[in-house]
């Protein structure tokens, strides 16, 4: 089967194809696209391992502003996520190998699958941040310092928000007097990185939808599957930074 | 199970083998994911001090461990892959590692 990915390119003028008109096709290469995938993959991966370094030297310098914090998200939607991702990766890799064994309807089936979970996902987290916005839990809400309906909240002591006496007296340890400082940076991490992670989990929606278009148009063949093995490579990376997330914000109280 | 595929378009001229992984493995793959999803909340539930993240820590590699060698294929894949691999993870323990000595005596100095 011929396929649209061979896309011609226009070769050197000087090039030596003799036969007016000719044009080098460029040759199907699996490794080269998966080398490309892994490449960018590793600068994804540096992203956010950036923003774990921060999160962990924070946490190790507010930790129990940081345990308060996790306290206050419910593990349990995290836990419902983490089962959502981890299954839509395994129906990703499902799709995967049936397209390897020449099963087209198969594998389409597996990634609408996969989509679904995407989706779940989202919604799952749709609950869990309005019920935080509703708290007044969002970036520069009650435990920002610049407020403008509640400039007072963040030089409110840390005893007059709902605080038990314990909870006072660790964060009084860790230097904390008032809810602006490391409570704030525990949440403010919280929204950036779920936020940013939810971003890629979004572009995995399109990148799926594209792939499931591809294979119904026959562009992705049981001989030539790198696309959706890339996709796939992308789609399992989501999972594994979601991996690291859920014990970090949901589980360290 | 390995197998060549006759191509019938123009390909790179070295093509690999290609290698599909049983479904059984992917699915117990997954019930081990699912497993350790499930010992990693209830350790956190547990009263375990300083020892509660690390411990997370180490769940949550060997779950990466599991999706990366199966379901992103590094164990099938050429060695290329996992030596890239561990070279970005050696980068990233170098950074971590000199941050958390910095971080670690700052804040008790």
């Amino acid at each position: 089967m011929s396929s649209t990915y061979d896309k011609p390119v226009a070769t050197d003028s000087h090039a030596d194809h003799g036969a007016e008109g000719h044009v080098h096709v460029m040759p199907y290469d699996p490794i080269g696209d998966k080398l490309g995938m892994w490449t960018f993959l590793f600068g994804e991966f540096l992203l956010f391992f950036g923003m774990f370094i921060l999160y962990g030297v924070y946490l190790n310098k507010y930790p129990h502003a940081f345990q308060w914090g996790s306290g206050h998200l419910q593990w349990k939607m995290g836990m419902t996520n983490t089962i959502f991702l981890v299954t839509s990766s395994l129906t990703m890799v499902l799709g995967v190998n049936a397209m390897q064994r020449n099963q087209r309807g198969k594998s389409q089936m597996w990634l609408t699958i996969t989509l679904c979970f995407a989706f779940a996902f989202f919604v799952v987290k749709y609950f869990e941040w309005s019920a935080k916005i509703e708290h007044g839990i969002y970036p520069d809400g009650i435990f920002g310092s610049a407020h403008s309906h509640l400039p007072e909240m963040a030089n409110t002591p840390v005893g007059e928000l709902g605080f038990t006496d314990e909870h006072v007296t660790r964060l009084k340890a860790d230097g904390i007097e008032t809810v602006g400082k490391g409570i704030s940076i525990y949440f403010g991490l919280y929204y950036i990185m779920t936020g940013l992670h939810g971003l890629h989990v979004f572009l995995g929606i399109i990148l799926i939808s594209v792939t499931m278009v591809f294979s119904a148009k026959g562009k992705i063949t049981h001989k030539r599957y790198s696309w959706l093995e890339n996709v796939g490579l992308y789609w399992h990376l989501v999972d594994l930074i979601w991996i690291f997330l859920f014990p970090l914000f949901y589980l360290i109280s | 199970m390995s197998h060549k595929i006759e191509y019938d378009f123009p390909v790179h001229h070295d093509m690999p083998d290609v290698h599909i992984v049983s479904t059984k493995t992917f699915v117990l793959v997954w019930v081990a994911l699912m497993f350790l999803t499930v010992l990693t909340v209830t350790v956190a539930q547990q009263d375990l001090g300083a020892w509660g993240t690390p411990i997370a820590l180490l769940i949550a590699s060997v779950k990466a461990s599991f999706v990366l060698l199966f379901f992103m294929h590094l164990k099938y894949d050429l060695a290329m892959f996992r030596w890239m691999f561990l070279a970005v993870v050696f980068t990233a323990a170098i950074f971590l590692g000199l941050t958390f000595v910095d971080t670690y005596f700052r804040y008790r100095g």
